[in-house]
């Protein structure tokens, strides 16, 4: 029964090997790279091959029956250190020892499914995508190896079915965003995005390790079933205690890999990389491990109320704020990249209000648009010879007509224009926030999608409308991008327009797509506070007009402000100081510049001068100590040792001239120091 | 004829006798077959290659009848399988020093090849003498009878006394095999004197037997004599694995033993050592259990400081290394202070890590060995990762390995031995143990400085005119080198099916008594 479900996230490992490995000997040997035709069959075929797999896997898991609906795969036993005894902290669950145990095993159940083939799915359109984008960088071998890896990374991380696995692929994936970030490393600006990504991130980890250590400690298993059935017998936590802890640590884990406040920082400066990257790592794939991460402990926070409201809390938080900054960004990649943040910050409200399904409908539906538009900002990009500022294009649609439609399509799914995908899933969020009774939610949400719908009608008009700002150097070569760019566009257009059809509102008919995942969060049913309030079909569809009212608000206020023909509207003269506070993002990258690089630059310049001053010394001290303890022992050696046996030997020499110059003394020395050594331990027994 | 003769013996022995000793037969045969050869073959290449197959060809059917035997019933439980009237036995213990010796041995053969052509001397003697040296071993792994472990100890040395005078031309290689004669056989005496005490209060020379008087509580047993017979025997086995105070013999016979035969020496024999400590100090000297962990604990922290100490200061690599084995020695010693499963287990788990760590550095060594350059002085390092990069990152590894940083095998191998002495010391709470672990663990950092020493010419010193010339890697040679790299990487990354075997000696702790 599917044991080729261990092969999903093998194979593009072995194409990393290929391209990776292969590649950079290559390259040793012969001085050449990798034939670009050859890199890009490996990479995007094994990916290829990973989705067919993984729709196998999930053709497979549809015919199961409801009570048993997953797939497991044990590969081998990975960690097996001994026994390790429980802290029974928690008075329900009594101190014992257990067997450390870590397996390598692969786990297929709905909520693992959705995430493979919205991994392998957008992340095969993206490779092919980037085969266009990236042709005439002389890095290619190198990029589709980053690429793959991330790949299995991001697939060992939604199939693992332990934390400690999921960590693997966890801080795999991070690894690898920051590889592409950097990518272009001879650019001051990447690497330091790069590193920046990864610091940041390493924050995060920092409570999410802590987190899985407590536990374990706790619960003595990392095995995600085993902790739901331990858990789900558990009552709510009414007050802190340690599920909250545990769910506040592991939340400081996902606001670091999904961007969330207070933790939000790299992505926009994660730009910096390809833009393939961007919509793979930044957009679609990697940034929603968070989300995955707290749908997959969903056991855990149901019995926490204070850890899901703190989720829901930054979620609505983040997705009101990013949205604010997205507002006069110049940069179309940076403006997609707040976008980013504020609709995670969409799936965050959605797991905070427990409406997990919601979420990761969310997750998916994004994974589709917003791969899009940054493909479509690729595509953009790749044509305008590198030219992200919004203010030097406009009316591009005449120049690039798919990307523009397929654009569109995005835009009016992520500003919730219904049929598109985004409304389903945007408005099954605020609809359910508004149900399970946290008006508060709602309300930021609401507004919040009014400065989506705004920040992006801006982002469209800019753009595709209006006049001409284009470099006539650029304008002579302007086309559409090639098919191997527009087809990937094209298939993620039909994806982000019908996508939501799997997830249908009351209203409207069944929401398939959370009957689906079911299943998983089997463990939450049995909790009361989460039950949902009721309210009559037509109620509900007046709802989901506001939402779309919401949308046309937005979009009205950009077309006043944005759509006068042939101006160009000045934002910095326009709105004075407000421009300069939001352009400028609240000033909190300059406020954690005061509070904690700087200060972490004093800390180290401190330490560094400590580190001269004391350790060093010591540590020259004790070099000084041992190499004068070997240079005494040398001398020892030679002077003393040697002395006394040439001593011995002068005495042999002068005593017995008949024995003399049969034995050379050493050997005489070394049987001495055996004899010695019995000696002397015997001594030790009898003088004891 | 054959078949009656055989039928002849079957009668006394049994099929089963022959079936124990099957891995040592086929060596013995491929020996002696090479050492026949030298007679009709008279063209000097040839014989070198043939040779060369032929031990190659001995070590694998050899294998092969080891893989047979492991399937053999009743090895695993109990008491294990006692052959010949109980000389000799087989057991977890047994099998799993029968593959350690197997491997050392086949990586050591394919080390050798190279190495005898760019020394250009060759006796036929060699392969067959290693081949023998590995058998007599594995007769000792498995030898449950005081006289057996005496005679294979012999045939053992005998045969690497030969081997390390092999390049007789060379002054240090004869005044090695010299020295190392000379103190063995020094060592040896000690060894019968102590082995003669037990026999003398026992009547007899079985393992078994004499377990069973020894701790039977007889009033016969006086303790001062058997301690002293555990002192004598200590010096005698304490020399065979280059134990400080008796390890003077070493870097003398390491530096003087032609290189692949030095890797041989610094794993396989002193394997073998550490069988002949199990099996006589965990079962026949259990009555004197505290006195003989205080001396070897007191051996240990001693044999790990002075090993260290005297390294750092060492410019020629081999007698580095002679002086790291000493250290690692030392390590091992710790396996022994406690007297249960894990203990057996750790030594196990070490023995097969330094094999490969060990192996794997010695064959660096041997393949710099160039036209112009011994390749010896540490200066002949200098800027390798220029020059050769995949030797200088292999190199590293195996220098990580053997200062125990993760994840390499050796970090698992040092995990082992710490946590042996750590259990150990919170059950008994005898302070000497926690002294020993504290003094290895400091040892571990001189260590580190000395093993630094080597990468930090090989990544930041300047490549001198001559160390530019293309060190050329036969097949064999790069196969001893990639073997030994992918084990030290392997054990360190994924111990648990190292973990599983090294479990066999582990499980046969019920065995020794």
């Amino acid at each position: 029964m599917a044991e080729y479900l261990w092969l999903i996230p093998t194979l593009p490992f072995i194409g990393f090997l290929i391209n990776g490995l292969g590649g950079l000997l290559y390259k040793r040997i012969t001085k050449k790279t990798f034939n670009r035709y050859f890199v890009s069959l490996v990479a995007c075929g094994l990916v290829f091959i990973s989705l067919i797999l993984s729709t196998m896997a999930f053709v497979q898991l549809a015919n199961m029956p409801e009570n048993h609906k997953y797939i497991e795969q044990k590969c081998f036993n990975w960690v097996a250190a001994g026994d390790i005894t429980t802290t029974g902290y928690y008075d329900r669950i009594p101190s014992e020892t257990k067997q450390f145990n870590v397996e390598w095993t692969y786990f297929f159940d709905p909520l693992s499914a959705v995430m493979a083939l919205v991994v392998c799915g957008v992340g095969f359109l993206i490779h092919v995508f980037a085969i266009g984008y990236m042709w005439d960088d002389t890095g290619f071998y190198r990029f589709f190896s980053y690429l793959n890896l991330f790949m299995f990374a991001m697939l060992t991380l939604v199939l693992s079915n332990n934390f400690i696995m999921m960590f693997l692929g966890w801080e795999g994936v991070g690894f690898c965003s920051y590889a592409l970030i950097g990518y272009y490393f001879h650019k001051k600006s990447a690497s330091d995005a790069g590193k920046k990504a990864f610091i940041v991130n390493r924050v995060g980890d920092y409570g999410f390790s802590v987190g899985m250590f407590l536990l374990f400690v706790t619960f003595g298993t990392f095995n995600f079933k085993e902790l739901g059935e331990i858990i789900g017998k558990l009552p709510v936590e009414a007050h802190f205690g340690i599920l909250s802890a545990i769910g506040i640590l592991l939340f400081i884990g996902a606001t670091g890999k999904s961007a969330q406040i207070p933790l939000y920082v790299w992505l926009p400066d994660a730009m910096e990389g390809p833009t393939p990257v961007s919509a793979l790592i930044h957009a679609a794939t990697m940034v929603t491990a968070g989300v995955y991460m707290i749908t997959r402990s969903s056991f855990l926070y149901t019995r926490t109320h204070l850890s899901l409201e703190i989720v829901g809390f930054f979620g609505v938080m983040t997705a009101l704020y990013a949205a604010i900054m997205g507002f006069f960004q110049r940069d179309i990649k940076k403006v997609l990249a707040y976008s980013t943040i504020s609709q995670l910050g969409y799936m965050f409200t959605a797991l905070g209000v427990a409406a997990f399904s919601a979420g990761i409908m969310h997750l998916m539906t994004h994974a589709f648009f917003k791969a899009l538009l940054f493909l479509g900002a690729g595509s953009i990009i790749t044509q305008m010879h590198h030219e992200q500022d919004m203010q030097k294009m406009g009316n591009l649609r005449k120049y690039m007509p798919i990307t523009f439609w397929t654009m569109a399509a995005a835009y009016l799914a992520i500003c919730g224009i219904p049929p598109f995908s985004g409304f389903f899933s945007k408005d099954e969020i605020l609809w359910q926030a508004f149900a399970r009774g946290h008006k508060f939610f709602y309300v930021i949400g609401l507004i919040a999608a009014i400065f989506t719908a705004f920040y992006m009608t801006r982002l469209m008009i800019l753009t595709f409308f209006g006049k001409e700002r284009i470099d006539p150097n650029v304008k002579e070569h302007l086309k559409e991008s090639p098919a191997v760019m527009t087809i990937p566009l094209i298939i993620l257009g039909i994806l982000a327009t019908v996508g939501g059809f799997v997830g249908l509102p009351a209203w409207l008919g069944e929401n398939r797509f959370e009957k689906w995942l079911e299943p998983v969060f089997e463990h939450n049913y049995n909790n009361p506070v989460f039950a949902m309030h009721h309210y009559s079909h037509g109620f509900e569809m007046m709802m989901a007009g506001v939402s779309i009212l919401a949308a046309l608000l937005g979009f009205s206020v950009a077309l006043y402000l944005y759509g006068k023909k042939g101006i160009v509207p000045d934002d910095e003269k326009n709105w004075g100081k407000l421009w300069k506070v939001i352009y400028n993002k609240f000033y909190v990258d300059e406020l954690y510049d005061a509070l904690f690089v700087n200060r972490a630059k004093d800390l180290g310049n401190a330490l560094s001068a400590f580190d001269l001053a004391v350790i060093d010394g010591g540590v020259n001290g004790t070099a000084a100590t041992t190499r004068g303890t070997a240079t005494a022992s040398s001398w020892f050696d030679k002077y003393v040792v040697d002395g006394l046996v040439n001593l011995q030997a002068w005495i042999v020499q002068t005593s017995s001239g008949i024995l003399r110059r049969i034995q050379t003394g050493v050997i005489h020395n070394y049987a001495l120091a055996v004899i010695l050594g019995i000696v002397i331990l015997s001594c030790l027994y009898i003088f004891r | 004829m054959l078949g009656d003769s055989l039928k002849l013996v079957n009668n006394i022995l049994g099929i089963k006798d022959i079936a124990a000793f099957s891995p040592q037969i086929q060596l013995l045969i491929w020996g002696i077959a090479i050492l026949l050869l030298s007679v009709f073959v008279k063209d000097k290449k040839s014989r070198m290659n043939i040779s060369f197959y032929f031990s190659l060809l001995g070590v694998f059917f050899s294998g092969w009848s080891y893989i047979k035997l492991l399937r053999l019933e009743g090895i695993y439980d109990g008491e294990g399988i006692k052959f010949f009237n109980g000389i000799f036995k087989l057991d977890g213990i047994t099998i799993f020093f029968y593959g350690i010796f197997l491997l050392a041995g086949l990586l050591t053969i394919l080390l050798s090849k190279r190495f005898l052509e760019e020394e250009s001397t060759f006796e036929s003697e060699y392969y067959s003498l290693l081949l023998l040296s590995i058998m007599a071993m594995m007769c000792m792994a498995g030898s449950n009878d005081l006289i057996g472990i005496y005679i294979s100890l012999e045939f053992m040395s005998i045969s690497i006394y030969v081997l390390v005078g092999y390049l007789r031309k060379q002054l240090r290689s004869t005044e090695g095999a010299i020295k190392y004669f000379i103190l063995g056989a020094f060592s040896s005496g000690l060894l019968l004197f102590g082995m003669s005490f037990i026999y003398g209060m026992g009547g007899t020379t079985n393992l078994t037997q004499l377990f069973r008087i020894l701790t039977g509580g007889k009033s016969a047993i006086s303790e001062p004599l058997l301690v002293l017979s555990m002192l004598l025997i200590l010096a005698g086995m304490g020399f065979k694995v280059a134990a400080v105070p008796f390890h003077m013999w070493c870097p003398d016979a390491y530096e003087g033993a032609p290189t692949p035969i030095t890797a041989f020496m610094s794993v396989a024999p002193k394997a073998a050592g550490f069988v002949i400590f199990i099996r006589l100090f965990f079962s026949l000297f259990k009555t004197i259990t505290y006195e003989y962990v205080s001396v070897l604990a007191l051996l240990s922290i001693i044999t790990m400081t002075v090993g260290n100490v005297i390294a750092v200061k060492q410019t020629n690599i081999k007698r580095l290394l002679a002086y790291s084995s000493i250290s690692h020695a030392g390590f091992i010693l710790m396996g022994l202070l406690a007297r249960n499963e894990f203990a057996l287990k750790s030594i196990g788990m070490y023995i097969l890590c330094y094999l490969f760590m060990n192996i794997g550095a010695f064959a660096i060594v041997i393949v710099m060995r160039r036209k112009n350059i011994i390749g010896e002085e540490l200066d002949d390092y200098k800027g390798l990762i220029h020059t050769h990069p995949v030797m200088a990152s292999f190199m590293t590894v195996f220098l990580l390995s053997l200062a125990g940083i993760p994840p390499t095998a050796g970090f698992v191998a040092k995990y082992f031995v710490f946590s042996t002495v750590i259990k150990e010391f919170l059950k008994s709470g005898d302070r000497l143990l926690l002294y020993v672990a504290v003094v290895g663990a400091i040892n571990a950092v001189i260590a580190l400085y000395y093993y630094f020493r080597i990468v930090k010419r090989m990544f930041m010193g300047e490549p001198t005119k001559e160390s530019e010339e293309k060190v050329a890697v036969n097949f064999y040679s790069g196969l001893s080198i990639g073997i030994a790299f992918f084990f030290t990487l392997f054990i360190g990354v994924y111990a648990e099916p190292f973990i599983r075997f090294a479990d066999l000696i582990g499980n046969s702790f019920r065995s020794l008594f």
